[in-house]
């Protein structure tokens, strides 16, 4: 190495020269990171920055509706949907959780440790307490605390409470349909949903030049039940009553009107207020009406009697020995619950005779037997809107051994909802032709498909027997009603035991078709687990009589007293003749007795008033009587006259003239 | 004060004087644009872009001053200006308007003076006279003088607070003594000391500007708070993609979603509204500018002349590279506004003013050959 000179300026010069190098990096590598930066930023990322800022101006706000009403066949709500407010708040902008839970906490009623909790949440949205009153949101508005809001949402209200309550299911918060008919109707009653995008500035205000969507666009569409929300009362009072009288842990009760199929009442305890359906189980909001499928006992004896009647097996006169009560079959023994030798037919359903029954549906063979009751629906759902319906079983008889086509002649081996019961005694009530039931009015009306399953007369002859089980000494003469006869038709059955075999807790049911001649309204309760009396004849023929009695009433189709003056025949009833004309009398009675009493703020006087206009005026003002005794003409009353109207759960009771009720 | 012939005139830096019109237009133009929002009725414009027109009309007046007198002059009024620059930042405390939750402000009655930005233009007189004594690399004398000249001022702004134009007075004097050039046993230990030193610094900042680092690091952390500037400045920018979403068409910043956005902010909504193409004009466009001051500086026909352009280079360089990259994301946010883009009277007159301090200098460097 030689050591260099270099002159002085020299090196001045190599530093400026430097110098310039060091800054034109400086310079170059900046201005590159920042070109790198902004590609990266606008060209890579920015389609996805792009999405976000539209997520951030651009709000897909969905306009949602109401859901669609329910209407009673009289136009009456029973479920509808009203405008409220729900209480939430984005954490995030809630500045003081402490305070805000304590402001919220007193305007709300609820717990400020909790909500303060919910508040620290980091979530962007949480609510704070939905569907609250106009009160609590007009306080909370007032409040004004940041980060806590506001939002219309809608309320499902069910205003007659328990009414039809299974029927009718629920709806969840956020209005879509969870059970019972406001599920399986959803389509028709869901409110429809109109997205709009708006555009939003920072503090949420939204921008919007267009046109807003209107509400009344978005409503579901409304549905008209056939239900008759006064008889449904009617039938689910007495049910009540059926229940809690004989300790049984649940009750059905069907209302049907015969010539259009459709089901007026349809009830099911203990009740279930959908508007508090949380409060509730499942086991309470079944709607076993349609979802229960048991073995239905002696009530399915007389579809038995009329397809043997319709293949000529049997005459009504046919005389068969019923064994003194014991009857041994291979594989079984069938007993009768008293002890008959020969009985013709007719007694054989009067009585309800096992051992009678097992014979008949021997004598008709298994397909004929499996025919008549595929024909009449047992093992098809009705096809009406009800989600979950169950079909029942009835076995391929391909598969019945002898003592299976005896136990299926008295209702056992089969298992049948009360649904499927009421369509098939449908068709015997109509003279043996078979059709739909009808939940729903729908418009213009479906074209109805009936098909002859029983000739007239055979329909007439099983009639007749099951006029005698109520009207002669048969198993169901506690469901008589002065004035008119009843048909009818008990059911005893004993319920299988979870080990197989029978236990013993039984159902008890009466079915009956009335008027007895040429039946207009079918009625129905079944009673499950009445204990200590487990008849159907006992616990559930009074219950149907009750909601005769009260419906007929309340429908102007009661025979009026002064009319029966001098017709009275042997035991206090009315000649078949008598009351048929009686009912075409009465016929065209008063359609809407509550017209004129619309206004009338104290329960009227009506001592010594008719039944019917008692049952009339009162269920007019909202009150549906219970009615005590027998007779046709009132003798005392509850409340007073004078005093206000009993309020829902108050008891409205009429005592009648006559002898007290045989039970 | 010498006359202005006509050889002057020639000798004017025209394109610098071209490009910062070309980006005070900008500027105005893309301020009618960010002072605009949308409400239920339309839209609606703040008064901000006519502000700065009458901002860059004062501004005008002080550049054409600043050409006027000879800038060798300027090295004598050097100690006097920086002597009453500190008098006026050590008043602000005691006689300081509070305005935002800081006292930066002296109210004269007319207007707000802003001593900090005298300090910024007496910061270029001092460096530039105490750095142009000498033409080798700096010992440590030299610089621990520079240092102590530079730090007072800095200081009184930085604990006014305004960290962002403290920031930019000392990287100014940072950017010139690098331009001077140091020793190589003054750099090596400043090499190995000032990332040491760096951390220590984080003990000397307010919460805030601790917080405002913290999200820089991980804005998720508070998306509406600190973070929510970072977010949304670059949601903004980059939804601007390639072209833009065009002229007063811009959502983020007319919805009001991007803060600051006419002051700090101002180029992203620049980006959002030309895109990509946009952005790289406008790189460009400051990149030009950088370069012609830059040439001013290497053409001078003095050390202090190149000292002044060069400390203005430098002025505008780390407030160019700070700005943007606060708003592309590449740095915490500092108060540091973009030169001609951002609103900003004070700010934009003494812009001006410096570049009036360059084109001086580009005029007159054949001046002495006479002399």
């Amino acid at each position: 190495m030689t050591a260099r000179y270099t002159p002085r300026h020299t090196r001045v010069h190599d530093w400026a020269a430097i110098r310039l190098v060091v800054v034109a990096v400086l310079f170059a590598l900046a201005g590159l990171v920042l070109w790198a930066r902004a590609f990266q930023v606008q060209v890579l990322m920015g389609a996805e920055l792009a999405a976000r800022a539209e997520r951030q101006h651009l709000a897909a706000e969905s306009v949602s509706g109401p859901r669609g009403r329910i209407f009673d066949r009289q136009g009456r709500v029973l479920a509808k949907s009203v405008r409220c407010a729900s209480v939430y708040a984005r954490p995030l902008e809630v500045r003081d959780p402490a305070h805000t839970a304590r402001e919220l906490g007193r305007a709300l009623g609820l717990g400020a440790r909790e909500l303060q909790a919910r508040l620290g949440a980091r979530r962007p949205f949480v609510w704070i307490a939905r569907q609250v009153s106009d009160r609590e949101a007009a306080a909370v508005a007032a409040l004004a605390l940041p980060g806590v809001g506001t939002v219309e949402e809608f309320k499902r209200l069910y205003p007659s409470g328990h009414l039809a309550g299974q029927l009718l299911g629920f709806a969840g918060l956020d209005g879509a349909g969870l059970e019972g008919l406001e599920k399986s109707l959803e389509d028709t009653l869901a409110g429809r949903s109109d997205r709009t995008v708006v555009q939003r500035d920072a503090s949420g205000r939204r921008l919007l030049d267009g046109d807003e969507p209107s509400r009344a666009s978005v409503r579901g569409g409304d549905v008209r039940l056939t239900i008759d929300a006064d008889i449904q009362a009617m039938a689910e009072q007495a049910v009540a009553g059926a229940v809690t009288t004989y300790h049984a842990k649940s009750g059905m009760g069907l209302v049907v009107h015969v010539p259009t199929g459709d089901i007026l009442a349809w009830a099911v305890f203990p009740f279930f207020n959908p508007n508090i359906y949380s409060s509730y189980g499942p086991e309470t909001w079944r709607n076993r009406i349609a979802l229960d499928a048991l073995e239905p006992g002696s009530t399915f004896k007389p579809f038995v009697v009329a397809a043997a009647l319709q293949e000529g097996v049997v005459r009504p006169d046919s005389v068969y020995f019923c064994e003194n009560g014991r009857f041994e079959m291979p594989g079984a023994v069938i007993r009768d619950t008293h002890d008959y030798a020969d009985l013709p037919v007719t007694h054989i359903l009067r009585y309800s005779s096992n051992i009678g029954m097992a014979k008949i549906g021997l004598e008709m063979g298994a397909r004929t037997m499996h025919g008549y009751l595929d024909r009449l629906g047992f093992g098809r759902r009705t096809g009406l809107p009800l989600a979950g319906e169950a079909r029942g079983i009835l076995r391929d008889p391909g598969a019945w051994q002898r003592v299976d086509l005896a136990n299926v002649a008295f209702g056992q081996g089969v298992a049948v909802t009360a649904l499927q019961m009421a369509r098939a005694y449908l068709c015997l009530a109509r003279g043996g032709v078979a059709g739909a039931l009808r939940l729903v009015v729908a418009d213009p009306p479906a074209p109805r498909e009936e098909r002859r399953v029983f000739s007239a007369e055979v329909a007439g002859q099983v009639l007749a027997m099951m006029r005698d089980v109520v009207q002669a000494d048969g198993t169901g003469t506690r469901a008589r009603i002065e004035g008119l006869t009843v048909a009818g038709k008990t059911g005893t059955a004993q319920k299988a035991s979870a080990s197989g075999g029978y236990g013993n807790d039984h159902v008890g049911s009466f079915v009956a078709l009335l008027p007895g001649e040429s039946p207009e309204f079918l009625v129905m309760v079944i009673v499950d687990e009445p204990a200590p009396q487990h008849y159907g004849g006992v616990v559930a023929a009074p219950a149907v009589r009750e909601i005769a009695l009260q419906s007929l009433a309340y429908m102007g189709r009661l025979p009026e007293p002064s009319a029966q003056a001098g017709a009275g025949t042997a035991d206090g009833g009315l000649t078949d003749e008598d009351v048929r004309r009686l009912v075409d009398a009465i016929g065209a009675g008063i359609e809407n007795p509550a017209v004129a009493l619309q206004g009338s703020e104290a329960v009227p006087d009506v001592v010594g008033m008719s039944l019917r206009r008692a049952v009339e005026l009162l269920a007019g003002g909202g009150a549906v009587p219970e009615v005590r005794g027998s007779g046709l003409v009132v003798r005392r009353q509850s409340p007073a006259p004078g005093k206000p109207w009993p309020g829902t759960g108050d008891r409205c009771v009429l005592w009648l003239d006559g002898a007290p009720d045989r039970s | 004060m010498s006359p202005i012939d006509r050889r002057m005139l020639y000798h004017i830096n025209w394109p610098l004087l071209g490009l910062v019109a070309l980006l005070f237009a900008v500027g105005v133009i893309n301020l009618y644009s960010a002072s605009g929002f949308r409400i239920e009725t339309g839209q609606a414009v703040g008064a901000f872009y006519k502000k700065q027109l009458i901002w860059g009309l004062i501004g005008l007046g002080g550049m054409v001053a600043f050409l006027f007198l000879d800038y060798r002059h300027l090295k004598t009024l050097a100690w006097p200006l920086f002597v009453a620059a500190v008098l006026l930042l050590v008043c602000v405390p005691l006689f300081g308007k509070t305005i935002y939750g800081a006292k930066r402000w002296l109210d004269l009655g007319f207007f707000n003076l802003q001593p900090s930005e005298v300090a910024k233009i007496s910061i270029l007189l001092i460096g530039a006279k105490l750095l142009s004594r000498g033409a080798r690399p700096m010992g440590w004398g030299e610089l621990l003088l520079v240092l102590l000249v530079g730090l007072v001022p800095a200081g009184l702004i930085i604990i006014q607070p305004d960290l962002g134009s403290g920031l930019s007075v000392l990287l100014l004097l940072g950017g010139m003594i690098l331009y001077r050039g140091l020793r190589k046993n003054v750099l090596r230990p400043l090499l190995i000391l000032g990332p040491l030193a760096l951390p220590l610094s984080w003990f000397f900042l307010h919460d805030y500007q601790k917080r405002r680092i913290m999200t820089f690091l991980d804005p998720s952390t508070d998306p509406l708070g600190s973070g929510y500037h970072i977010n949304q400045s670059q949601i903004a920018i980059g939804s601007g993609q390639i072209w833009g979403k065009g002229y007063l068409a811009g959502t983020q910043s007319q919805l009001r979603f991007l803060p600051e956005k006419h002051t700090d902010f101002a180029i992203a909504v620049f980006g959002e509204e030309w895109g990509f193409i946009g952005a790289i004009i406008l790189l460009s466009l400051f990149s030009l500018f950088l370069y012609q001051i830059f040439v001013t500086a290497s053409v001078a026909k003095d050390r202090f002349g190149s000292y002044l352009a060069a400390g203005v280079f430098f002025y505008f360089f780390w407030q160019i590279l700070i700005n943007m990259g606060m708003v592309l994301g590449l740095m915490p946010v500092v108060g540091i506004p973009l030169p001609f883009i951002s609103y900003g009277g004070s700010a934009m007159v003494v812009n001006l003013c410096l570049i009036g301090v360059v084109v001086n200098v580009s005029m007159r460097r054949f001046v002495f050959k006479r002399s």
